[in-house]
């Protein structure tokens, strides 16, 4: 059984796919070689694999980058509302105000400066994992034809294809820009208190989250559709040609089927494997950036809390409606890569439901 | 997608502009007129795209073209060489059909930067009896050939198998 397997492992190019997917995974299982990984999800233990992540290395430097810019920002406005208050108190000729410009000013920079790398880090983040899904996707199909669900790969491959290709589009086109001009719009719309471009910035952020959503669900729905009725008819096929098989070939028939289950059994193993592989890198892509993201997320939420007492309240909406736009971010990238994980997991278990039959 | 980024662009500029000007007037007698005219101002920078849309009649789908953007696959240079070696291949068959001649193979060479031709190599069955009618002279193969694909004499050589 072991070598039926490590012969099947190489005939399917999953060797190949092995070594491709390593620069994937480089960041977040370490110089871990895949193929350690692989031999541990063939027999069963998945959560050995996640002993190999560095969790607490990652949390602890993001959080660190994060208080960096949260205690520089507090600087920065601790100065300059002292300073605002005593000059606006001694009544001279309006210097409060220019004060309060050039302390607004500053913390843009600082806001920007934070926010536009992030931006870059998620989109190409997003980016890789379409590019890994292409590569995946292949090997997927190869292996789910192998063990006879024929039915399964003609009805989903053009969903799960057409989808990745929609997405890149519609990501790098549509979300890339609103979400731009969003953060942009709220960041100007603070600076003056008359005029409130605030509602431009809402809009376009729901409109983002609209469409996210309805996407997920579309692909979700058509999915679990398919696989309700795609694995009946694979497995009933694949009962009736066994049957066949052994009942009219007169001496060999019987054997002939009973090996022909063990290879589909083995390929089936296979299959399984590579999609929690598949799902495995996927989480270990979005790990950093989501982490990156949420401590971000939180460090504004908290300045808004520590600066209300002594800051302009000008300045504490600046900081809540920034963090929602990160919020927006985490969200973008949640639902891209859940897509893909339910889009692989659906895929897996229809094709495991057809063999059930046997 | 390009209105709306100039739509914003224009919005953003006229904010900071009005923000200078407030600055500049502060404690005037007229304070109070100029803030009207600005606000105005705003106004007319938000609807203008509006304002565009009423006045025309027909409307132009530009807003909808975006740009395609493909996730590459991670190796395409392979496909993309073999589909020309084929296509050439098809392209000098068909010259050569009506002369009754037999392409075997095809075989690009590109020099070490790869940018430049260096050989192209076709190779032609041989023919069994050389009739005086059905023999095809090489520079007339090569003629045929260099008109078809646009190159030098040079770098064709044809060899007979």
């Amino acid at each position: 059984m072991e070598d039926l397997l490590i012969n099947q492992k190489e005939i399917l190019g999953i060797n190949d796919f092995l070594d491709e997917a390593k620069q994937f995974s480089k960041d977040a299982f370490g110089s871990n070689n895949l193929d350690s990984l692989y031999e541990n999800i063939i027999n069963g233990d998945i959560l050995k694999c996640f002993e190999t992540i560095d969790f607490k290395g990652i949390i602890f430097s993001q959080i660190s980058e994060a208080i960096k810019l949260i205690v520089l920002m507090l600087e920065v406005i601790i100065i300059c509302s002292v300073l605002k208050n005593i000059l606006d108190s001694l009544k001279v000729s309006n210097a409060g105000k220019n004060v309060y410009f050039v302390q607004y000013f500053v913390l843009v920079i600082l806001i920007v400066n934070a926010f536009v790398p992030i931006l870059k880090f998620t989109v190409e983040a997003i980016n890789r994992i379409i590019s890994f899904m292409n590569m995946l996707i292949p090997l997927l199909i190869t292996l789910i034809l192998s063990t006879g669900n024929i039915v399964t790969t003609s009805m989903m491959e053009p969903v799960l294809v057409i989808s990745m290709n929609f997405i890149a589009n519609f990501i790098n086109s549509f979300v890339v820009p609103f979400c731009l001009i969003s953060f942009v719009i709220s960041v100007i719309s603070n600076l003056l208190g008359k005029i409130k471009l605030e509602k431009i910035s809402k809009i376009l952020r729901n409109v983002i989250v609209w469409t996210l959503g309805i996407l997920l669900t579309v692909f979700t729905a058509l999915l679990s559709l398919e696989s309700n009725i795609t694995s009946s008819v694979d497995g009933l096929a694949g009962k009736t040609t066994k049957a066949a098989v052994s009942g009219f070939i007169p001496v060999v028939g019987k054997i002939m089927g009973d090996s022909v289950d063990a290879v589909i059994g083995s390929v089936n193993i296979l299959k399984n494997s590579v999609g929690v592989i598949g799902t495995l890198i996927i989480f270990a892509i979005t790990l950093s950036p989501s982490i990156k993201i949420i401590c971000y997320w939180f460090s504004f939420k908290i300045l808004a809390a520590l600066s209300e007492p002594c800051a302009d309240s000008a300045i504490v909406n600046l900081f809540e409606v920034i963090s929602e736009n990160y919020k927006i971010l985490l969200g973008i990238l949640f639902s891209v890569t859940i897509m893909f994980i339910i889009g692989i997991t659906i895929v897996l278990k229809t094709t495991n439901m057809s063999l059930m039959y046997r | 997608m390009e209105n709306l980024n100039n739509w914003c662009e224009s919005l953003i500029i006229s904010v900071i502009l009005v923000l200078l000007i407030e600055l500049l007037v502060e404690n005037n007698k007229n304070k109070k007129y100029i803030q009207v005219i600005t606000g105005i101002f705003i106004m007319f920078v938000t609807l203008n795209p509006f304002i565009e849309l009423l006045n025309n009649n027909d409307f132009d789908t530009d807003f909808l073209k975006f740009e395609k953007v493909s996730a590459k696959p991670y190796e395409e240079n392979e496909l993309f060489e073999n589909v020309y070696i084929d296509y050439t291949l098809e392209r000098i068959k068909n010259v050569l059909d009506s002369y009754n001649l037999n392409v075997l193979d095809l075989d690009f060479k590109l020099d070490e930067s790869k940018e430049n031709l260096e050989k192209i190599e076709v190779i032609i069955k041989k023919d069994m009896a050389k009739e005086s009618e059905d023999f095809v002279s090489e520079e007339k193969v090569k003629n045929l050939i260099k008109e078809e694909l646009d190159i030098t004499e040079d770098v064709l050589v044809i060899t007979y198998e």
